[in-house]
């Protein structure tokens, strides 16, 4: 039993907390607030720069050979200080199956310009008839000569108006069983046929809907093999679930002791309770996170343990950033930007994000029913679909 | 990195388990429930030399560490035992950080009744409801200004909650042999840390009963069939379940990183003690009420041990005062380190 992170990490963190001071300009921020894309094109090639994007990928991939532990260093330390990660993370999920089942072509065309912060991607998984049961995606890719036919939408393209390429899932055998006649593929986004529309939330981040119409691409755009489409989306989705939340509720605790250093309530029982559970919290996402990370590194992909870690971090965000907003009182209604807002708006703005962490990647629901039978043994429930979803179900067509 | 324990640590957590098996069975537990305290238990564990597990060997200790005795603790928790172990253990490391205090030390290692310490200062000059103190031959705890070792003959435990052998102990008095361990400054700081431990330490007692408690809940939601199928198949209780697993691993983590940090590095890892503690009681006392909920009915008769767990979990978190007290704590020590 061993919880040292070596003097190496350690002075990594030193050196991500200054690459923040230098590089998270209001600039950046300003960018990233009018646009609502949690991605900077100018902080993502500086993060690149550094040889911080695909870090852990081998020196042949572009990457650096690092250990998994030291990025996830990075990542930390980036959330904690709010920087705009999402499309670095995104594209690392991405380029995480692409190392697993891509052709040693695409492998060459993609790990190493994604190293270099030259290629951003997308995920294409949900669609407005298919989110929890992500098996019965119905955008459809049909064989069309020597390449495919893609059409259909996507809804949550998050920064699918930024992107390369989107990784879509797509159904490639109607006749097939739900979870086999499916494959992923890499759309250019520059494709004929390929149109995005905004759609703003809660937080103020952009998402989008793309909408794929008879767009064509060549067999190189097909990752992994046709009908692993959804043990494929399975590893990425396991890429997704990890300590990053940890670092959430870190910022969170930083906003309300910041905020509470100024204030009377700071010395209040009914402050200092919350901020002792939070840092809880914060303290329990980040070991579970630590444990995710381990199991990875090993030949198992760790996707039991990267679900706890999601469910319990996301959970313990609504829940912390709930009872800390709760204590600046009215005060806490001034939104973020308004002169006077408790903490910057800063509580009230992570509440509102908040929300959408127990959804995305997995809901709490699924991923928890996963935990019970995978890590438990509980045995499988019995499913009876209702009668509609038969009659519009794939499997009929 | 690496959340494995090392071959000696699993062979030292492996012995310990197989002899509490055996030795904490559930006849015994249930035997031993009014007094609160197995004397047969305690002679094995002594024999074994788990009172020193953390104390050096220049002193008579085996020279672990805190991570060793929670791993104990793991054990005792999960088999319910009637043993002041946590108690003992923290006062003989106190004992080894004392000056002077080689005699008693030899003693508290011996193998007679054991010498506890109490997780709450004294008030008027007694210390009320210690854990273990109905068995004890002497009690260690924080008389104001002094630290003090009080023997006494043991009185009969009050009956608790937790069948913790809990009895109020005065320190001061004429059939009350008192010895002044440290003073001022010094005594604060000693119990401070032995604090510290005590709290570590129990906190990996409550992993190992919410570990316990979790397991019985599973077995028995795996078995029971209603509506035709088994009731862990129903959502509900797989969502419970999984709450609370999550939440027992992120003790045990806490409990044995900050139990590392403790026995290998200089760090700070006192305030982490406090956080340990309060979420392992408060993830052992979920645990134990979704334990007793699953059982329907059955969990609520004396017959079925979930109660068991849930008057353990909750007795060992009320030895630390109101939980509320602890968190508030924990956010003025977070609001100090981040001025």
């Amino acid at each position: 039993m061993d919880f040292a992170t070596d003097r190496e990490t350690e002075s990594l963190r030193e050196e991500v907390r200054a690459f923040v001071r230098d590089h998270l300009s209001s600039g950046v921020r300003e960018r990233v607030s009018s646009t609502g894309d949690y991605h900077d094109q100018q902080f993502h090639r500086a993060l690149a720069e550094r040889g911080w994007v695909g870090a852990h990928w081998s020196v042949e991939e572009g990457g650096r050979g690092w250990d998994r532990n030291k990025t996830d260093v990075i990542y930390e330390e980036l959330a904690s200080a709010g920087a705009p990660t999402e499309g670095s993370a995104i594209t690392q999920i991405v380029g995480e199956a692409i190392r697993r089942v891509g052709t040693a072509e695409q492998r060459e065309r993609l790990l190493a310009p994604i190293c270099r912060g030259e290629v951003l991607l997308a995920l294409g998984y949900t669609e407005p008839g298919s989110g929890s049961d992500l098996a019965s995606v119905r955008t459809r890719a049909s064989r069309d000569g020597e390449g495919w036919t893609i059409d259909g939408q996507k809804i949550f393209t998050t920064l699918g108006n930024r992107a390369d390429y989107v990784f879509l899932l797509a159904r490639t055998d109607p006749a097939a069983p739900k979870h086999t006649g499916l494959t992923t593929f890499l759309v250019p986004t520059a494709s004929e046929g390929f149109s995005v529309a905004p759609i703003f939330t809660l937080s103020g981040q952009r998402t989008n809907v793309t909408y794929y119409s008879d767009v064509r691409v060549g067999d190189e755009a097909r990752v992994g093999e046709v009908g692993q489409g959804w043990e494929i989306v399975n590893v990425a989705l396991a890429f997704e679930r990890g300590g990053e939340f940890a670092a959430q509720l870190r910022r969170l605790v930083n906003a309300a002791v910041a905020w509470g250093q100024d204030e009377e309530l700071g010395g209040e029982a009914r402050f200092l309770i919350r901020i002792g559970r939070a840092v809880a919290s914060a303290e329990v996402s980040r070991l579970l996170g630590v444990q995710a990370s381990w199991s990875r590194t090993g030949a198992r992909a760790g996707a039991v343990e990267g679900a706890m870690a999601k469910v319990y971090g996301t959970e313990a965000l609504i829940r912390e950033s709930r009872a800390l907003l709760d204590a600046t009182g009215v005060q806490g209604v001034r939104n973020r930007g308004v002169a006077g807002a408790a903490a910057g708006g800063e509580l009230q703005h992570l509440y509102r994000e908040s929300q959408i962490a127990t959804i995305y990647g997995g809901t709490s629901e699924v991923l928890l029913t996963a935990i019970a039978q995978q890590r438990l043994g509980l045995p499988r429930g019995r499913r009876r679909p209702t009668p509609q979803r038969e009659r519009s179900g794939e499997l009929e067509q | 990195m690496d959340l494995e324990l090392n071959p000696e640590q699993r062979d030292v957590a492996a012995a310990f388990e197989q002899v509490l098996e055996r030795e904490s069975s559930a006849e015994r537990v249930r035997a031993a429930e009014d007094a609160g305290y197995d004397p047969a238990l305690w002679k094995v564990l002594s024999a074994m030399g788990a009172v020193g597990v953390a104390v050096p060997e220049a002193v008579g200790g085996s020279g672990k560490g805190v991570l060793e005795l929670g791993l104990l603790a793991e054990s005792l928790g999960r088999h319910l035992a009637c043993a002041p172990l946590v108690e003992a253990a923290t006062a003989a490391m106190l004992l080894a950080d004392a000056r002077g205090q080689d005699a008693t030390l030899s003693e508290a290692l011996a193998g007679g009744a054991p010498i506890v310490f109490c997780p709450r200062p004294a008030v008027d000059g007694s210390v009320i409801l210690v854990p273990g103190g109905g068995g004890a031959q002497a009690v260690v705890a924080l008389d104001a200004d002094h630290l003090v070792l009080a023997r006494g003959a043991p009185p009969k435990a009050q009956g608790d909650l937790g069948f913790l052998a809990c009895a109020d102990r005065p320190l001061r008095g004429a059939a009350i042999e008192r010895t002044v361990v440290a003073r001022g400054e010094h005594a604060r700081r000693l119990w401070r840390i032995a604090l510290g431990r005590w709290r570590l330490g129990t906190a990996a007692t409550l992993v190992g009963v919410a570990e316990q408690a979790l397991a019985t809940a599973v077995r028995y939601a795996k078995a029971r069939e209603q509506f035709g199928v088994p009731i862990g198949s129903f959502q509900a209780i797989q969502h419970l379940l999984a709450q609370i697993v999550m939440a027992v691993d992120g003790a045990r983590l806490l409990v044995r990183e900050t139990s590392w940090r403790h026995d290998t590095t200089a760090a700070e890892w006192r305030d982490a003690a406090d956080i340990a503690f309060a979420h392992a009681a408060e993830t052992a006392v979920r645990a134990a009420e979704a334990c007793l909920h699953v059982h329907g009915g059955y969990g609520y008769t004396l017959e079925y041990d979930a109660q068991l767990y849930l008057r353990r979990a909750k007795a060992l978190q009320l030895q630390g005062g109101d939980p509320e007290v602890i968190w508030e704590a924990i956010g003025a020590a977070t609001m100090r380190r981040m001025h």
